[in-house]
C-alpha cells in the first residue's frame, strides 16, 4: 500500500433521471454533468437507439437525452474525493431489449469513449482522444481525428470522415467508408463494401466477398495490403504513384489501366499476376485475391485535389 | 508484475477487468495486484456493484450512503438479462488469445505486413514446409473455432433471433470461402498465396465468432 496518502474511497455519484412533466409521457429525461479529467474514460452501453458523442473544450462530461419510461438508466462517475473524475460509466437497459432513447454525451476532446449497443445510430464528432464503438445494426459515423479509433459492427454501416492516426474498422455485412487517410489503418469485412480514400502509411483492406475500392495514395515506405476471397478489387492511384506493386489472383482476372504493363498467367496457369515498380518505388502494394477480379487505374486530377 | 503498490491499475484497466476485456495475462496480472491491494480491490467491488445493480434492476437495493452519493432512480421491471459472464466464454477468449499468436505468426510472415496490435510475440515460421504450415493453419483455427462455436451455442438463448440470423448468414459466407480455399490448397499445396488467403478467411471467421460471443445479451 502507498503510505504517503491516506486512502480515500472512490465514490460513484449516481445521477438524476429527472421526471420532467412536460416531456412525452412515455419518456424519462436524462441529465447529468460533472467535472472530469481532460483524458477521462467514459463508457456507455445498452439499448439506446441513438447516441451523439461530442468532444468539447471543457473538462466535464455531460450526458443528456431521454429514454423510455420502462427503461433502466444507471451509471456514475468515478469520484476521487476533491478532484475531477477520471471516469464514468453509463447503462441503458430496456426490459424488452428493443433499442429506444436518444442520448447526447459531451466529453473533453481528449477523452476516451467506449460505447456498445445493439442496433443504434452512433454519431461521434470532435473527440481527439480515443473512440471504441461497437454496434450490431444501425450505423456509426465518426467525424474528426481520434488518436485511436476502433469501430465494429455486424450489419451496421461505418463511416469515418477524418484522419484517425490509428484505426481498426470491422463489419460482418455492413459497408465501411474511410475518408481521409491514416498512419495505420485496417479495414475488414465479410461481405460489406469497403470504400477507402486518402493518403495512408500502412493500410490493410480485407474482405471475404465484399468489394474493395481504394482511391488514394500510399506514402513512401508505407504499404497497402489487400486480400479478398471473391470481392472485386478496384484500386485507383495518383499517376505519380511511387510503389512496388505485386498483385496475384488464384482465378480472378487482373485489369491494368494504370500503366501499360500486362498481367501474366499465374503459376500452373492458375489466375493472373502483375508486378511492377511505379515511379521510383518505395511503397509496397500487395494484393491477393482468390477469385475476385482486380482493377488498377489512375485517379483523376480532380479527385487528387481532395487529399 | 506490472502493478506494484506504486502503480495501481487505471480506471480503464479496472473496467476492462470487470468487463472481461483483458487478455489472460493481463487478467492474471491484475488479479495478483487486487489480491494484495485493498484499495484497488475496493474499487473493483464498487465497479462490479454498479454493473450488477444496473443490470439486475435490483430496485430495492440502496447503495450504502457512505459509498454512493447523489441521487438515483430506478424503474421497476424485470431484467431479461441472464448471467453477466459465462465461464465458458472466458475460457474461449483465453484459448483464442493463445492460439491467435500462432495464427498471427503465419499472418505476419509476409514482409512489412500492417502492424497488428497484438501483445503475443510472433515467432517467424520461415523454413517450415508449406503443406505442413497449411495444415497447421487449418488445425489451429479449427480448434479455436470449435471452442467459440460452442460458447456461442451456449449463448444463443441470450441473443436476439435476428442477431443470430445475421451472424449465421455471415458465417455461411465465410465457410463457403474457407471450403473453396481448402479445396484449392489440396490441389496446389505449395501455393503460399492460397495459405495466406485461407488464413485470411479463417481470420474473418474468428473475428465474427469473437464479436458474436461479446455481444450484449438480448441484442
Ligand atoms: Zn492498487
Amino acid at each position: 500500500m502507498s503510505s504517503s496518502a491516506p486512502y480515500r474511497p472512490l465514490l460513484f455519484a449516481w445521477f438524476a433521471i429527472l421526471a420532467a412533466a412536460p416531456y412525452a409521457a412515455s419518456q424519462q429525461v436524462v441529465e447529468s454533468r460533472r467535472a472530469v479529467t481532460a483524458t477521462a474514460s467514459v463508457r456507455i452501453s445498452g439499448t439506446f437507439a441513438e447516441l451523439r458523442i461530442r468532444g468539447w473544450n471543457k473538462d466535464s462530461v455531460v450526458i443528456t437525452g431521454s429514454v423510455p419510461n420502462d427503461a433502466h438508466f444507471a451509471g456514475g462517475f468515478l469520484a476521487p474525493a476533491g478532484g475531477p473524475s477520471p471516469g464514468a460509466k453509463f447503462f441503458v437497459e430496456s426490459p424488452t431489449g428493443v433499442p429506444a432513447g436518444t442520448l447526447e454525451l459531451r466529453v473533453p476532446v481528449g477523452a476516451r469513449v467506449w460505447a456498445k449497443a445493439g442496433s443504434a445510430t452512433i454519431d461521434a464528432e470532435g473527440v481527439t482522444g480515443g473512440l471504441d464503438l461497437n454496434v450490431i445494426g444501425g450505423s456509426v459515423h465518426v467525424t474528426g481525428s481520434p488518436r485511436e479509433l476502433t469501430v465494429e459492427a455486424m450489419d451496421g454501416a461505418i463511416t469515418v470522415e477524418g484522419a484517425a492516426p490509428w484505426a481498426r474498422l470491422k463489419t460482418a455485412s455492413g459497408n465501411i467508408t474511410l475518408g481521409t487517410g491514416s498512419e495505420d489503418a485496417a479495414v475488414t469485412t465479410v461481405s460489406g463494401d469497403i470504400h477507402v480514400a486518402g493518403r495512408y502509411e500502412r493500410l490493410r483492406l480485407s474482405s471475404v466477398t465484399g468489394p474493395v475500392a481504394f482511391n488514394g495514395d500510399i506514402v513512401r515506405g508505407g504499404s497497402l495490403d489487400v486480400d479478398t476471397h471473391s470481392g472485386t478489387v478496384d484500386l485507383r492511384f495518383p499517376p505519380k504513384l511511387s510503389a512496388d506493386v505485386d498483385i496475384a489472383t488464384m482465378s480472378g482476372r487482373i485489369e491494368n489501366a494504370f500503366n501499360k504493363r500486362s498481367p501474366i498467367p499465374g503459376r500452373e496457369g492458375r489466375g493472373e499476376e502483375l508486378a511492377f515498380t511505379a515511379g521510383t518505388g518505395g511503397a509496397r502494394i500487395y494484393v491477393r485475391s482468390f477469385k475476385g477480379n482486380v482493377k488498377l487505374s489512375q485517379l483523376s486530377q480532380i479527385y487528387l485535389k481532395t487529399f | 508484475m506490472t502493478h506494484d503498490n506504486q502503480s495501481h491499475p487505471s480506471f480503464d484497466e479496472l473496467n476492462d477487468f470487470v468487463d472481461d476485456r483483458l487478455t489472460p495475462a493481463g487478467r492474471l496480472d491484475l488479479e495478483t495486484h487486487l489480491a494484495l491491494c485493498p484499495r484497488c480491490a475496493g474499487d473493483r467491488d464498487r465497479l462490479e456493484l454498479l454493473l450488477d445493480q444496473s443490470r439486475s434492476l435490483a430496485a430495492e437495493v440502496e447503495p450504502p450512503a457512505e459509498i454512493w452519493s447523489g441521487v438515483h432512480q430506478r424503474i421497476a421491471g424485470r431484467s431479461p438479462l441472464g448471467r453477466r459472464r459465462s465461464w465458458l466464454l472466458a475460457a474461449a477468449a483465453l484459448l483464442l488469445v493463445a492460439v491467435s499468436s500462432a495464427v498471427t505468426a503465419l499472418l505476419v510472415r509476409r514482409p512489412q505486413t500492417v502492424a497488428v496490435r497484438q501483445s503475443a510475440p510472433a515467432a517467424p515460421l520461415a523454413g517450415v514446409g508449406l503443406p505442413v504450415a497449411a495444415r497447421a493453419v487449418d488445425a489451429d483455427y479449427q480448434a479455436v473455432i470449435r471452442e467459440l462455436d460452442e460458447s456461442l451455442a451456449q449463448r444463443r438463448a441470450q441473443l436476439a433471433p435476428e442477431t443470430i440470423a445475421k451472424v449465421e448468414a455471415s458465417l455461411r459466407v465465410v465457410d463457403e470461402a474457407i471450403g473453396e480455399a481448402r479445396h484449392a490448397l489440396a490441389a496446389d499445396p505449395a501455393n503460399r498465396d492460397l495459405v495466406d488467403l485461407l488464413a485470411a478467411s479463417y481470420e474473418r471467421k474468428l473475428e465474427l465468432l469473437r464479436r458474436a460471443s461479446e455481444l450484449l445479451p438480448a441484442t
